[in-house]
């Protein structure tokens, strides 16, 4: 098995590592894992007040293919909207890193992990700007 | 596909000598039993459970590798060669299963039914959150030098694996014919947080 250029470049050269505060109520954290290989990857968004995602960062401890997985999401997921973000999908990261077929569970993860930051940013907002219909709780 | 345990002795039906070990006579070496099919324990005429004595394990995959080495089937006809080449082959698997006790808990779950951990990722909640705080906190002593506090993280977790190994061992222990679903699930869940716990551990050696 060989890895493509594009993992490796990813792999070496991973974009957007680091955190965010995840007490910032305009930062989506998500954190998943894959149990068959121990693997933790973090993923975050930083959103305006419009749901417009202005800056992404991860950290994944895992094999090249999760690293470069995570890398590629969070470059994707800059200058999208939330809701747009959402349409990100698992396949579309492994065509663009030609995967082979045992890495595609680092795609899936990475998939995840978008869901994942987006459903705690969502969560947030809501939280912060109640709907009018939730007003009287 | 006869699955039901036969216990041993067995009579072997080409030499008549009593067989005290499965797949193969060890007088004349001809396959005692139709064994396609058989799962681990079956292969090693062993109950299906997760307390198995490790030294019982080994025994067995000796006694029976003995049996089934290729140099006793030299003049069989090669169908036969050909069972017995896939039988070492599945005893070789059925050994390292078994004497490993994740594997082995993890090969319960699989033959009762139970889900794959790809089938079902899930782990108790704050674990997650918990690992990346530590790889985290790792990254950062390492890359300080300070070795002194990465050594002090790793009787916690050495801890926290074997209390879910503990948990691991009574619920493969409650898997039976009529267990509840949620004892699988149980299972399931424990079972996802071992890789997590030994990724940690390897980091800290």
């Amino acid at each position: 098995m060989s890895y493509s250029d594009k993992i490796v470049e990813h792999y070496q050269h991973p974009r957007n590592v680091g955190s965010f505060d995840k007490a910032d109520p305009n930062v989506g954290t998500g954190i998943v894992g894959a149990p068959e290989c121990g693997d933790v990857m973090k993923l975050q968004i930083k959103c305006d007040d419009q749901g417009n995602i202005l800056d992404a960062k991860f950290k994944t401890f895992g094999c090249g293919s999760a690293i470069a997985s995570s890398s590629l999401a969070t470059e994707w997921l800059k200058g999208k909207t939330v809701d747009e973000a959402l349409t990100i999908r698992n396949t579309d990261i492994v065509k663009e890193l030609a995967l082979p077929p045992v890495k595609i569970h680092c795609s899936v993860l990475a998939e995840d992990a978008i869901r994942a930051a987006i459903a705690d940013y969502k969560k947030k907002s809501e939280e912060r700007q109640p709907a009018t219909a939730g007003a009287s709780r | 596909m006869n699955t039901t345990l036969r216990s041993f002795p067995i009579k072997c039906a080409t030499c008549e000598s009593l067989a005290q070990a499965p797949v193969a006579c060890a007088e004349c070496h001809s396959l005692l039993e139709h064994v396609s099919g058989a799962d681990y324990f079956e292969l090693f005429g062993l109950e299906r459970s997760f307390d198995i004595a490790p030294a019982d394990i080994q025994r067995k995959f000796l006694a029976i590798a003995r049996n089934i080495h290729p140099d006793a089937f030299v003049s069989a006809d090669a169908a036969t060669q050909s069972v017995v080449l896939h039988l070492s082959s599945a005893v070789n698997k059925a050994y390292e299963t078994l004497r490993d006790p994740v594997r082995r808990a993890e090969y319960i779950l699989e033959v009762s039914g139970g889900k794959s951990a790809a089938d079902d990722k899930r782990v108790a909640p704050e674990l997650l959150a918990e690992v990346m705080m530590l790889r985290e906190e790792i990254e950062e002593l390492r890359a300080g030098g300070n070795t002194a506090a990465i050594a002090a993280i790793r009787p916690d977790i050495a801890r926290k694996k074997d209390a879910t190994l503990h948990k691991i061992a009574d619920l493969c222990r409650r898997i039976t014919a009529d267990a509840d679903a949620s004892v699988h699930d149980d299972l399931r869940l424990q079972l996802n947080s071992i890789k997590y716990f030994d990724n940690l551990l390897a980091q800290l050696a």
